[in-house]
Parts: structure tokens; C-alpha cells; sequence
């Protein structure tokens, strides 16, 4: 086997294939990027059995071939290549390759391409097409609630669902919770429901494109999912379990609503905890004649108090909350002005952009 | 102290940056024991059980005592095996509290940093007490006087750059000791000696150094610190720096507790799982009440089992959310006791702890509160009350009831309850 190809493009497959490369090092050749020269391109693929990357690339073919090579190694030396073009030329005997390029000459030692594990191929299960820049969106603004605590599995990951013509998506760690929706011609009859793991929603955010007129085609079946976009499949192993209703905990009566500068809200929290950091990051709120107060105390170091001026209806409110949990809501949304609603100290809050009921990013309150 | 040994520490060269003092009580509880009745002077005794033959363990015994191979944590019967003819006291803990109160009186008239290990031990950072009561060696002298002239009791002091060492010290020239680890002494005093010496290192690790030929505190010392990480871990480095004289922790003066939990020896070993979970539902019931008293909630739940051959063992699980109710405690614990092998076993101890606190004074409230979580959390503060008012028999769940006239029965001679002390 024997190719050309140019070091910049050889780098960036790398790059998309390599995040799926195992760091457990369970099977030795899951370290290792399988590389298979095709007909007229070249097929990189990584796995670590729960989510596999396959890469296709433009290559100048000279004869076919497959070898597997250690991601590592590979990945270092590729990108302190010149940007020239590179040749590699494999030893399938000795499982070896040799890279040249401009004065440069490696030799790496690989595994044999017949221990890769083949990516399972999903041809039937249900289908389904978005749009790119949408679908990232949705995946950026949900991920952000998904839970790491690995006593709870089902909460690992992000819902999601589809409705007759509507997808929704949504995470939480018990503590708050994110919900998208988005009105999408599926073509989807019965009901969906898939749990996508936090690695995935990871690799798929780094992945998706902002181009306006691509799409991403999703294939389902019971414990896997396929995301198909262009010279790109990732496949993902889907998380057993029921994920808690959580729609009903979203507050319906809310009795405080304010309205501010979103940036001004986020400077302003992220100022306040800056003394809230020592303190599990509790900061308070109170809510009061066209003004929010944020403040935050801690008895060794000393105290903060930020005044911000909003748009309010309804009664006042004082809360404490995980200042954390506020500002990567306040982080992922993109609009000039955003929506607080109040329905008491110790109920949960949400955050909304104005104008806009498809997001909704909710925050449980600390009780003290 | 003779005034010719007095001018001798005195003199010592290098101890400006000594300025933390161990100070460790010499038997403590057998030496009280000693003082208030002069018929046991010289004589061996043995606290930890008025019956050598029951199922106790020594708890302290005189230096007499120990010349026959007696020394504490051991079997009482093994100790009368050893020494029929010592004298074997149940002890009195509230007399040596009193006592240990009067002691840290004394440390804390030198200096506010005092940091107690246990009843008969402490830690107290002299630093910046130089002008009102002299270096540490002087400081060190006249709390080994006070203690002498007040309690009629020796201690054992030593004084060292850092609390590794001057723990060290105290133990080195024991009893009546007085031990100062300059930094340029650490070679000559730290190295020759054996590893099981440095904090941390446990039968486990011991083993495996051995094993590996390294013997000595300054064998471990020579070695590359990367290769001790690569063999122990996290653990390396510390240990590498120990050996080195280097251990930066300071002298805590209140600490807060990292675990809390009960723990019951059986009366006799007992093969009856039955009444094993009852005893561990007692357990339950008495953890989640000292965790709600301090105000605290849990996260990880421990369950620990000895066999009657001695044989421990533990299990523990962490939850996603902070705890603080018997029943979580029960469920969970009960789970880790049925995954372990009971079948055909026989026991002599039980005990369930909760460590990983966290302050209830601020609590995240969840999306998902549930409502049977309300129950019990009500039912839990409703019974706590009832205790509060009217003792701790006033209510109990109806399994417990069994268990608690048995004990009625048995009120003489009843099963031994340790509370172990919160752990540091």
C-alpha cells in the first residue's frame, strides 16, 4: 500500500478521527488509527468501541492496502512535517510504515488492519435530516446540562426525541436542566426516544458545520446512533436507562419576569463569583424595583455586590444559586437581552432568550 | 529534668526552624491508673477490661506491662497469656478526659496552635512564641515540667522543622523522652530506620518495599521519586518527600470530621444474618442520627465486616446526591452487606460509616425532589424530636424492638458498643 497526500489535509483527518481514539488502554490497537487506502481516497477510522470516527480523504492512490498505526505517534509526527507532500509507504509484511516527506524519513511500527474492529454498518433503523448549523446549535445550547456523575449513567448524555414534526432535545444533572425544541420535517411516524452520550454530543459539536446549506443525516436503531455528514460517520454506542420526565419540572407559574443585557448579566455574575468560588460558588440574588442585586460573601476573603438595572413585572425576589450553573446558560445563548422568571426562594428559575420559547435552561435553587 | 541535660538540649545547634512540638503522654490511661492508686506503682497494668478472658482488647498498658510483650491493640487474652500475673483494669474514660483537658490547659498557655491527635496526644506550632516564653527547646522543657508538677505524669516531647519529624521524635526515646530532629539531623536519625517508620506506610505497602529490597527510610530516599510514582502511585512523592525530612502540612487547630460512623463487636460471634441486619439497621439509625445532629450529609456510604478469624473486610458506594437519612443508610449499606459473603460465615464486628460531609447549612435543592424522599426526611425529623424530648428509647422502628430487650436482658455484661471517634 502507497499513497500521496498533502500534509495538511493528512494532518486534519487525523485530527477528526483521533478524538475517538481509545485512552483506556484496554486492546492496544484501539490506540491506533486504521488507515485504508480505497480506489481513489484513503479511510481513516478510530474507535474505542462506544463512539467511532471514520474520515474519508483525498489521496493520490498508488496501490491499496490497509494497516493500523499508533494515534500518537502518527498525530506528532504528521504535524511537525513541512507542509509538503507526504508519501507513506507501508510494509504490510512487518506491519511498518514509512512516511517520507521533503528531507524527512520515519518508520512506525503498526498492528495488522484484521484486529481493527469493523464499525457496525446501521442500513436499516429511522432516518433523519437536519441542517448543520441548526443541529449544532441544538447540541451546543443542551450539552451544557448533561450530568459527569457516573452513579447516575442515564444522565450522562442528552434526550432525545422526536414528536411528530418536532425534535426535542434535553439534559440535566439533577440540579438544572436544558431543553431545545425544533420544528423539523421528519418524515418520522413513530415515537423516538435516545439517550446520545456526553463524549458524542462532544464530538459532534466539534464536528458540525456552520455552512448554512449542509445537512447531517441521523440513523437510529436501539443502542446506536449514526450521524452521517459529509466524508464523515460517527457512530455511537447510545446510554441504556430511562431519562426522568423532565418537562413537568419546568416552572409554569412563574410571578417575577425580568428582562437585561445578557453580556452585562454575565460579567456581572462572573465578577460576583469570583468571591463565590470558595464558597461552593453560592451567590445571592435579590430582585427589587427595576433592579437586580447579585452579591456573594465569604467570611475569609471578604464580599461582592453587583447592581445591574432590568425590566421587571410582578413581585420582588431574593434566591441563592449555584452561580456556575447561571453563567454556562448565560454563556451558550447569543442574543443582545435575556428573560429571567422568578417563581419564588426556593423554586427553580429559568432563563430564556427574549422573545424566543424553543430554549429553556433551568436552575435549582440553594437552600440556606 | 536534671539541669545538666536542661543545658545540653539547650545547646542544641540548628533549631531555629524546629518550632513544632510533639508532645505523647507516657501510657497515659495505666500511668493515671498509677498515680491515683500508689499500690500499682510498678506494677503491670493492663487497661482495656477487668476480665482478661473476655473479648477485649489492651488499651494501654504501663511500661512493666509491656516488658512481658504486652502492648496495646492486643487480644486481652493474649495478654494474660502473656502476663497472667498484671494487674487488668476496665479504665476510667471520663477520668482521662479530664485529665487530657487539664494537659491541653497546660499546651495552650504556650501557645493557641495546638492541634490534639487523640486523648493523650498533640501537636502545637511554637512559632512566633520565642519572645514570650523562649525557643521551642525551652518551651519544650517547661510543658514537660508543667505536666510533671501539675498532673504528676510524664510525657515524652519531641521538637522537629514539621510534624512528620517531631512525631518521630516524641516516639523515639520513650518514656520520659525528650528528642530534638534538627534539619541536619535527618540523615543521621531518619534514614537507618525501618520504612514501616514513615506516615503512610501500611502493612500493604511495607510488604511490597520490602519485597523489593527497600528496608530502610533511607533506601526509599536514594530511589528516583519517578519511580516510585510509577510503582505507587500518587503515594510515591509523598513518601519521597517524607524520607526527605519534608512534610508541609501545618498544625490544624480544629478539624472538622471527614467521616462518621458506628461500629458494633458482638458479644459472641454470631452467624444469625438476621439479627446481623438488625444490628445493622440499629447502626443505621444511630449514624443518620449523629449525622443529622452535626448538620451534615454523606455521600459515600461504608459497610465494614470482621470474620471471626479476624478477617476485615470493607465496601462502600457513593451516591449521586448527599444523604443524611437512616433509611438511605439502611438500603444502601444493606445492599454492600448482601454483596459480600455471608453464607456458612461467622462474625465478630459490624459497622457502617459516611464520609465525603458536606455542610447541610446550604443545600442544593434538586429538580427532582421525591416526594418519598420528603416522607422519610419528615419522618426522620419527627423521630429526632421525639429522642430529643424523651431519650433515645423513645421511639424505634419495630424490628429494633427484638433487639433492645435482649440487651435489657443482658444490661451486665451488654454487647460492646464502640463509638469509634469521628475520624480525623
Amino acid at each position: 500500500m502507497k499513497f500521496k497526500i498533502s500534509q495538511k489535509e493528512f494532518y486534519e483527518g487525523i485530527q477528526i478521527v483521533q478524538r475517538a481514539v481509545s485512552n483506556k488502554n484496554t486492546l492496544p490497537i484501539l490506540s491506533g488509527i486504521l488507515i485504508k487506502v480505497e480506489d481513489t481516497r484513503l479511510k481513516l477510522v478510530a474507535t474505542d468501541l462506544e463512539i467511532g470516527i471514520e474520515c474519508y480523504i483525498n489521496a493520490e492512490i498508488i496501490s491499496k492496502g490497509e494497516l493500523v498505526l499508533p494515534a500518537s505517534h502518527l498525530s506528532n509526527v504528521i504535524r511537525e512535517l513541512p507542509s509538503m507532500t507526504v508519501m507513506v509507504q507501508c510494509d504490510l509484511q512487518n506491519k511498518s510504515a514509512e512516511i517520507l516527506c521533503g528531507h524527512s524519513q520515519f518508520t512506525i511500527n503498526g498492528f495488522s488492519a484484521d484486529d481493527f474492529p469493523i464499525l457496525p454498518k446501521i442500513e436499516d433503523g429511522t432516518h433523519l435530516s437536519i441542517n448543520q448549523p441548526l443541529f449544532k446549535e441544538i447540541v451546543e445550547q443542551v450539552k451544557i446540562a448533561t450530568s459527569t456523575d457516573e452513579t447516575q449513567p442515564f444522565l450522562n448524555g442528552a434526550l432525545l426525541r422526536i414528536v411528530d414534526n418536532q425534535l426535542k432535545m434535553g439534559s440535566t444533572n439533577s440540579y438544572r436542566l436544558a431543553h431545545r425544541e425544533a420544528i423539523i420535517e421528519t418524515g418520522i411516524d413513530e415515537k423516538l426516544e435516545v439517550i446520545i452520550p456526553n463524549k458524542t454530543l462532544d464530538e459532534m459539536a466539534r464536528l458540525l458545520n456552520d455552512d448554512q446549506e449542509a445537512t447531517v443525516n441521523l440513523q437510529f436503531t436501539n443502542n446506536q446512533i449514526l450521524f452521517d455528514l459529509e466524508n464523515i460517520t460517527i457512530i455511537s454506542r447510545l446510554i441504556e436507562g430511562r431519562f426522568p420526565n423532565y418537562e413537568p419540572v419546568i416552572p409554569k407559574n412563574s410571578n417575577t419576569f425580568i428582562k437585561l443585557n445578557r453580556k452585562e448579566l454575565l460579567q456581572a455574575v462572573k465578577r460576583v463569583s469570583l468571591i463565590a468560588a470558595a464558597n461552593s460558588n453560592i451567590i445571592r440574588t435579590t430582585v427589587t424595583n427595576g433592579q437586580m442585586i447579585l452579591e456573594s460573601a465569604n467570611s475569609e476573603i471578604g464580599q461582592a455586590h453587583e447592581e445591574l438595572d432590568i425590566d421587571m413585572e410582578g413581585s420582588g425576589v431574593e434566591i441563592s444559586f449555584n452561580a456556575g450553573y447561571l453563567l454556562d446558560g448565560l454563556k451558550i445563548l447569543d442574543t443582545d437581552d435575556v428573560q429571567l422568571c422568578f417563581s419564588g426562594k426556593f423554586s427553580p428559575f429559568i432563563l430564556r432568550p427574549t422573545n424566543e420559547i424553543n430554549y429553556t435552561y433551568v436552575v435549582s435553587p440553594l437552600r440556606s | 529534668m536534671e539541669e545538666s541535660r536542661c543545658r545540653e538540649l539547650l545547646s542544641t545547634q540548628g533549631i531555629e526552624d524546629c518550632s513544632i512540638i510533639h508532645v505523647d503522654m507516657d501510657a497515659f490511661f495505666a500511668a493515671v491508673e498509677q498515680r491515683d492508686n500508689p499500690e500499682l506503682k510498678g506494677k503491670p497494668v493492663i487497661i482495656g477490661g477487668s476480665d482478661p478472658t473476655s473479648r477485649g482488647v489492651v488499651s494501654t498498658c504501663s511500661y512493666e506491662a509491656r516488658k512481658y510483650g504486652v502492648h496495646s491493640a492486643m487480644p486481652l487474652r493474649e495478654a494474660y497469656r502473656r502476663c497472667p500475673h498484671g494487674i487488668y483494669l476496665p479504665g476510667d474514660h471520663r477520668k482521662y478526659n479530664s485529665v487530657s483537658k487539664e494537659i491541653r490547659k497546660i499546651f495552650r498557655n504556650f501557645t493557641p496552635v495546638v492541634e490534639p491527635l487523640s486523648v493523650d496526644e498533640a501537636f502545637l506550632d511554637v512559632h512566633g512564641c520565642e519572645r514570650l516564653f523562649g525557643n521551642s527547646v525551652e518551651i519544650g522543657i517547661k510543658i514537660k515540667e508543667e505536666i510533671q508538677r501539675q498532673l504528676d505524669l510524664t510525657a515524652s516531647v519531641g521538637i522537629a522543622p514539621n510534624k512528620f519529624l517531631a512525631k518521630l521524635a516524641s516516639d523515639l526515646n520513650k518514656p520520659d523522652g525528650f528528642t530534638i530532629i534538627t534539619r541536619d539531623k535527618v540523615r543521621e536519625i531518619l534514614w537507618p530506620l525501618p520504612i514501616t517508620r514513615l506516615w503512610g506506610v501500611g502493612e500493604k505497602t511495607a510488604e511490597y518495599l520490602i519485597s523489593k529490597g527497600i528496608k530502610t527510610i533511607g533506601m526509599l530516599a536514594k530511589l528516583d521519586v519517578a519511580i516510585l510514582e510509577s510503582n505507587l502511585g500518587k503515594m510515591g512523592p509523598d513518601l519521597h518527600r517524607l524520607a526527605h525530612g519534608i512534610d508541609n502540612r501545618k498544625v490544624e487547630t480544629h478539624q472538622e470530621a471527614k467521616s462518621i460512623g458506628n461500629e458494633v463487636t458482638f458479644k459472641e460471634d454470631t452467624n444469625n444474618i438476621d439479627f446481623l441486619e438488625t444490628t445493622f439497621l440499629e447502626l443505621a439509625e444511630q449514624v443518620g442520627r449523629r449525622l443529622r445532629k452535626a448538620d451534615v450529609s454523606g455521600r459515600t456510604i461504608s459497610i465494614k465486616l470482621r470474620y471471626s478469624n479476624f478477617k476485615t473486610i470493607t465496601r462502600s458506594k457513593t451516591l449521586s446526591q448527599t444523604t443524611n437519612s437512616s433509611q438511605t443508610l439502611y438500603e444502601v449499606g444493606l445492599d454492600l452487606l448482601r454483596n459480600t459473603d455471608l453464607y456458612n460465615k461467622s462474625f465478630r464486628l459490624i459497622g457502617l460509616s459516611v464520609s465525603n460531609l458536606s455542610d447541610d447549612s446550604v443545600q442544593q435543592i434538586s429538580l427532582f425532589q421525591e416526594e418519598i424522599d420528603l416522607h422519610s426526611d419528615r419522618l426522620s425529623g419527627i423521630m429526632d424530636g421525639l429522642k430529643d424530648r424523651f431519650g433515645e428509647d423513645a421511639v424505634m422502628r419495630a424490628r429494633l424492638i427484638n433487639l433492645k430487650e435482649k440487651e435489657q436482658d443482658t444490661t451486665k455484661d451488654k454487647a460492646k458498643k464502640t463509638n469509634r471517634e469521628q475520624t480525623k
